[in-house]
């Protein structure tokens, strides 16, 4: 009996709702009886979908950020108040800032507030010019979010996804990314920062200069010196500092493919962004064993698998269109 | 007292339940604006009552408040006139003996909505021949006339829905005979 209310929201979830089924639905949804019940079935919706710790963040959020910003100052109706200025706070400090310091920072007119978003599509690399000079390149599905024109006291930037950057001195200015986890500050200097929001893994590797990382949450930060590689598991919140070889981690500005003691799970993501391909597959299939491969740039999707089938011997695969089934052998 | 609320805080608990509540509005309202009306509309009046989140956010005041905005939208829309019941005949869709619905007549608004969604679940032939059969009660070969298809796919239609709604149900129907 119970099953009822919770088997009416998931049926109404679904997308096939005549309009006169909605208005009935919503009737019901609302009378009084049965409340109880209905309500629980509604909790129960509820948490599903906030159970899920691993969301992140996306652009379209901080534009809504920025609207409800802009509506509550209109409630206060407030127009020359001096606000926090947001990078400068260590501990939560999120990539919002940028948004906001359009709105805050301490001038007579009102700044442009518009946020330029790149976004490279699967498959693809871009290189970008910042306004101050700073070039980035930019990996397959990765959206870098930036204004029209550095501002304020720092030059801030927010990426998902992975990038190399090539930041332009500015000693007056600090360059600084933001991502969901933390983020980097550095004056002058290259480092490719690998923060895809599937990943458990997010990095950050000092090509040359000197960089900060920051955390979001934590009010602590860490100095990387050239070489070294920040590693932040977003799994077990845990940190390290390593010093991989550089060529592997710009590798994939080469076109190139390196995967070291991978397994087939995570290989499959780097594949699907580079090769605009979807894999299909189902679970227990591909296990959790581990592999390094290395591939040249241009190795076609076909070759690429047909190695990693040799090599792990206990997957099949077949290219079709832009799929690739996997099945176990 | 610390009147300012803390701005900081406020856009980490933005990013991390805006997704979450409007998500939630939009699958009840079916409307990706009104969701992103609904998200806004509780951040703004978050904002205003920080005792609510400068220490922990309860996740459940935030569902009641989601809860109860998105119900004033709905009553909002004045539907009680335009509430239909609709009876169904579902005879044969299971075998009476088979499953016994103890609290027959209890759940009455609960079963018609879940056949109606149900229905809505069909493929449109399908439901398309249902309906014709058993709400307007044609017989299969006036429904295969009036749709121009052959006696055999009607009745293989009906065969489909009835799978379906039994499949999707799994409880003892009784019989409504309007």
């Amino acid at each position: 009996m119970e099953n009822y209310f919770h088997k009416i929201i998931d049926l109404f979830a679904k997308d096939n709702v005549p309009p006169p089924v909605r208005d009935d639905f919503y009737c019901w949804l609302t009378t009084e009886k049965h409340a109880g019940e209905k309500d629980e079935a509604l909790r129960q919706l509820w948490n599903n979908l906030t159970e899920d710790n691993s969301t992140y963040a996306t652009p379209d959020t901080f534009r809504s950020l920025k609207e409800v910003l802009g509506k509550i100052r209109k409630r206060q109706g407030d127009t020359r108040t001096r606000f926090i200025r947001f990078w400068q706070v260590t501990a939560a400090t999120l990539f919002v800032a940028l948004v906001t310091t359009f709105y805050f920072t301490a001038r007579e007119t009102p700044l442009k507030d518009d946020l330029i978003e790149q976004y490279v599509p699967i498959g693809s690399m871009t290189r970008v010019i910042l306004p101050d000079g700073t070039e980035v390149v930019m990996n397959a599905t990765t959206s870098l979010l930036y204004p029209e024109q550095f501002t304020g006291e720092a030059r801030s930037v927010y990426l998902i996804g992975e990038a190399n950057f090539k930041v332009a001195r500015d000693e007056k200015m600090p360059f600084v990314v933001k991502s969901n986890d933390y983020q980097v500050t550095a004056l002058g200097t290259e480092f490719n920062m690998r923060v895809y929001p599937g990943d458990s893994i997010l990095s950050t590797t000092l090509l040359s200069g000197s960089v900060e990382v920051r955390y979001n949450n934590i009010q602590s930060a860490r100095i990387l010196r050239p070489k070294e590689q920040f590693s932040y598991n977003r799994n077990t919140k845990k940190e390290s500092i390593s010093r991989p070889d550089l060529s592997d981690v710009t590798a994939w500005q080469r076109g190139e493919l390196i995967f070291k003691s991978a397994t087939l799970e995570e290989i499959i993501a780097d594949l699907e962004r580079k090769y605009s391909c979807t894999f299909v597959y189902t679970a227990n299939t591909l296990k959790e064993d581990k592999y390094t491969f290395r591939f040249k740039s241009n190795t076609p999707l076909q070759v690429v698998m047909e190695i990693i089938a040799e090599v792990s011997g206990h997957i099949r695969f077949r290219i079709q269109g832009d799929k690739c089934y996997i099945s176990p052998v | 007292m610390n009147t300012k609320p803390d701005k900081a805080k406020f856009e980490e608990l933005f990013l991390q339940f805006f997704p979450k509540v409007k998500l939630f509005a939009a699958i009840l309202l079916k409307s990706e604006q009104e969701a992103e009306d609904v998200a806004q509309d509780i951040f703004v009046w978050l904002w205003e009552t920080p005792d609510l989140w400068e220490g922990n956010l309860e996740k459940n005041y935030l569902y009641t408040m989601v809860k109860n905005n998105i119900f004033n939208r709905i009553k909002r829309k004045n539907l009680e006139t335009k509430y239909i019941h609709m009876q169904l005949d579902l005879q044969g869709v299971i075998e009476p003996e088979e499953f016994e619905d103890p609290l027959n007549g209890i759940y009455r608004e609960e079963l018609q909505l879940l056949l109606k969604l149900a229905l809505g679940q069909m493929p449109d032939k399908r439901r398309e021949v249902f309906e014709l059969s058993r709400f307007q009660q044609l017989s299969n070969l006036e429904i295969a006339e009036k749709m121009n298809l052959s006696v055999r796919t009607v009745e293989q239609h009906i065969y489909l829905a009835l799978k379906d709604l039994k499949k999707l149900l799994l409880i003892a129907i009784f019989l409504l005979k309007f």
